[in-house]
Order: C-alpha cells, then structure tokens, then sequence
C-alpha cells in the first residue's frame, strides 16, 4: 500500500503548481509590462560588407530524380545592393523576469516542409509551448530527424503522401534540423521563450514591436555567421533603430 | 487452492513494483555503489559513458555505452525525443542488450530500482513532466500469408529497405554507403534482420511494434507513430514481415 502514497502526493502536488502557474500571466504582465501593445518598436537591419563564398554543390546519392543529380546549399543569402543577409534570428536577451510556463500560452504552428530535399524554411523560429509541425511534400520518404541540445527531440519517419507530425516544443535554444535518408539535408529552428523575437527578411531587415523601456540586450544568430549581441536603451514610445553587420 | 493461486498471482503481479523504493536520496546512494561495482567500468565514474572499457571497445566503434549525462535512450515505451519511464529503464537492465551490455537479473529486483535512481540523476530530462508510455494497437494480427503480403508491401513503401536492405540483411543503401550515424557521429550499423538474436530492443512481436512506433532515438531508425494514426493494425503486418525474414530456429 505505501507504494501509492508518493503519486497522491505528487497529484496534489501538481494541484499547487496548477495554480501558481494559473497565477504567473497575470503577475508576469503587471509587473514587467510585457505586453506586445505597449512599448517601443525596435527595427533594424543585419548587413554583411564581404565577399560571400559560393554555394557548397553535394551530390546526391539517392532519389536523383526528386533531389536532383546535386543540390547546391547557400546558407548565406546577401542582398547584393544593400548586403541585407536574410534568414538571421534576432530576439531580446531578457533578465529578470517570470518564465512563461510552456502549456499555458497561446499555440501556434511553425511548420517544416520537407520539398525537394530541403527544409523549408531552412532557418524557422518557434516559441515555447508552439507544436512545431514537419511535413513532406515529396513523393519520396523523409527522416526528419531533430536534435536539441545534442539530444533527439524528434526523429520521425514522413513517408511520401503521409501524415504531418507535431510536437509541442518545451524548452528554448537552437534546434538542428537533419534527414538520416539525405545527409546533405540541413535546417534550424531557434526557440524563444518571449514573444520578442523576428527573423530577416531577403534585405536583411526585422522589426520587434511592443518592446519594454530601458536597457535591453539584443542577440542575433546566422547560421554560418555566428552570433552577435548588443546592448540598447529603448524608448518608451516610437522606434529605435538598430544595424548589426557581420563579421 | 483457488484463493491460493489468485494470491499467488497478485503477488507475483506486484512484486517488481512492491520492491520499486522510493526515489530519495538514501536509495540515489544505494544505486550509486551498485552503479559504481556494476555499471562504472562501461559508463563511467560520472555517466558520461566513457568508463575505462572504452579503452579496449575502440575509440570509434559504436554503439558507445550510454552517455547518461545527455538524457537520450533508445529503449523506451514513449514517443521520440521523451524520456524513458521507469519501467523501460528496469526492463533494459534486466534483460540486457544482445551483444552489448549484459543483462542484470542478478541484482536483486531492488538493487536494480536503486541503480536507475542513481542512473535518473545524472540529467535533468527526469526533471520534466513524465512522458505517457505509448499503447500498442491490441489485438495483434496473427501471421498469415496475406498479411505478409501486406506486411511485405509496407516494408517496401515505408522504405524500411534503405537501410536494412531488401532481405533484412542490414544491407540497405544507407547502410552500405556508411552514412548511418548515431547521435555522437559515429558510424552505426543497421540492424540484421535475419537475425533475430541481434534485435536490441527485443524480439517479441510487441518488443518489434515498440521499436516502430518509438523510434530508436540516437539512431536513425525513426518513430513511425504518425504514420499509422488511425490504422494502427497494419503495424502488426509490418511486425509479422519482419519475422518471417529470420527463421524460427536458427540451426
């Protein structure tokens, strides 16, 4: 009989944290005032002054006739007018605030299409608490396979006509996207748990709205390129403009 | 005699529960000095798999002994990417893995709940809300020659081939080109479907549709759960083809 006891505990356990959790939105809103209706508008561009290496050619060992003979891979996407470079992942380092349980906010669905033996998009953002969707559109078997923090956070076969798979994601940080069936295949998802997050557009720009006053600190993060940070102080109202440039 | 084998019964049910101590911290150093006479010369004084066997298994062959500090099990009754439960833990410990690691019968039922104690604590994914074990889609289909047709079909079209080859061999495409890897980059090899002794994760008709729905992580073999929602009998097609590529009896 005493074997029973520690699940009631827990379930009356998970009761309490039920209810701190119910409680957190609220608090956490009141008092930081993170909410997306209020605050200033960061926008800004990412550029990089350079020469940017060719694509990387693979030749592809299987399913020519979906994948093609090679597939060219460029994870550098640079407008070449204004050196914008597309596909960069720009969120605010937040300090010092609740973190926003992962089941108790809103769920959207990044999704990740398998299309021609490539991830689209190569580089997706999520948030916690997201169902993250993968798909296959080709008429050949994929094998997403996705790694968090050096750890399988899902690896499911996607048949050719078969069905989508969504997880929920849990915890933040960058996740890395491969295919066991095409090696050459390669994605990223980047996780953020706060809604202060944007990915650049083909001409390297992003825009973050409803940004809390005061000091900030904001991370970029290219796939090739690497990461950068800076610090800011934001306005409590208007924009605040913002260039990062690589290297 | 009729109460007597029901108790019989009930407690041959309960005792590998009744035996489960609680986790607290005076079982997580009983497991640890069973973990450190049994487990550390293959795993390692800190769990990170690189006991000193490592010296004479070859830097570079894999399967390695696993890495417990990353969190990430193959044999498990939960979906891909989830922790293990407890039971898959203890099951994994008790029946050993074919050709890797030995089986551990011989701790006492206890001893083995108190090395897994020890064993959690070393990640944090024991931290998070515990995974649901999946269900196996009951009843099973028994083996017929139309079921291996079906079976044989959606061996084809699910590509089980690319990797374990037309025959079962292990000798798929994927396989023969070298570009299987495990979770640390190492080469693995696919496993021999003829050869039922060299199924890791069991090969019980239920142990086969475990491993398809799951997934093995750190391998390439995926999770085929999605796949079959909502027609999940058509696994057991699957199960029976698989068998039918190793004899019954191996001479």
């Amino acid at each position: 009989m005493t074997i029973v006891l520690p699940r009631q505990r827990m379930a009356l356990g998970g009761a309490w944290i039920a209810l701190v959790v119910l409680s957190l939105p609220a608090w956490g809103a009141a008092d930081s005032g993170l909410t997306a209706s209020t605050g200033a508008t960061i926008v800004g561009r990412v550029i990089f002054r350079g020469a940017v290496p060719p694509p990387q050619v693979v030749e592809v060992t299987r399913n020519p006739e979906t994948c093609g003979a090679s597939q060219s891979i460029q994870p550098m996407i640079v407008d070449p007018a204004s050196g914008g470079v597309k596909d960069t992942v720009v969120s605010l380092v937040l300090q010092d605030r609740p973190v926003m349980p992962a089941t108790d906010q809103p769920s959207t669905i990044p999704t990740v299409t398998n299309r021609t033996c490539a991830f689209h998009p190569r580089v997706g953002m999520a948030k916690t608490g997201d169902l993250l969707e993968t798909r296959n559109e080709d008429p050949v078997m994929h094998n997403t396979h996705i790694f968090a923090d050096n750890r399988t956070f899902l690896n499911v076969a996607l048949v050719a006509g078969g069905k989508p798979v969504q997880k929920r994601v849990r915890s933040p940080g960058l996740m890395k996207l491969t295919c066991d069936a095409h090696t050459f295949m390669q994605g990223f998802v980047m996780v953020i748990d706060h809604d202060f997050v944007a990915i650049t557009d083909a001409k390297g720009s992003f825009s973050i709205a409803g940004v809390p006053p005061g000091k900030q600190e904001i991370s970029i993060w290219h796939e090739t390129l690497g990461a950068l940070t800076k610090q800011v102080i934001v306005p409590s109202q208007g924009e605040l403009s913002v260039t990062f440039q690589y290297p | 005699m009729l109460s007597v084998t029901i108790l019989t019964i009930g407690l041959a049910a309960t005792t590998v529960l009744a035996v489960k101590p609680e986790d607290h911290r005076a079982t997580r150093e009983h497991g640890r000095m069973i973990y450190e006479r049994s487990c550390l010369f293959c795993h390692g004084a800190a769990g990170k798999g690189d006991g000193p066997a490592g010296w004479f298994i070859g830097r570079y062959s894999s399967p390695r002994p696993r890495d417990f500090t990353i969190g990430e099990y193959k044999f498990r009754t939960t979906a891909s990417g989830e922790a293990p439960t407890d039971q898959d833990l203890f099951r994994t410990l008790t029946r050993g893995i074919p050709g890797f690691m030995p089986s551990f019968v011989g701790l006492s039922a206890e001893d083995r709940w108190a090395v897994i104690a020890y064993i959690k604590s070393f990640s944090d994914v024991f931290q998070q809300e515990a995974a649901k074990p999946l269900s196996i889609g009951l009843p099973s289909i028994p083996s017929s020659p139309e079921s291996l047709e079906t079976g044989g079909r959606l061996y084809r079209s699910l590509e089980c081939f690319v990797c374990h080859g037309p025959s079962g061999g292990g000798d798929g495409p994927l396989a023969e080109a070298g570009s299987l890897r495990d979770g640390a980059g190492l080469r693995i090899a696919a496993t021999d479907l003829t050869n039922r002794a060299s199924y890791k994760n069991g090969a019980s008709p239920r142990d086969i549709y475990r491993t398809l729905i799951t997934g093995l992580d750190g391998t390439p073999m995926p999770s085929y759960a999605g796949q079959f929602v909502g027609k999940e009998e058509q696994l057991w097609h699957v199960v029976n083809y698989i068998l039918s590529l190793s004899p019954e009896v191996r001479p």
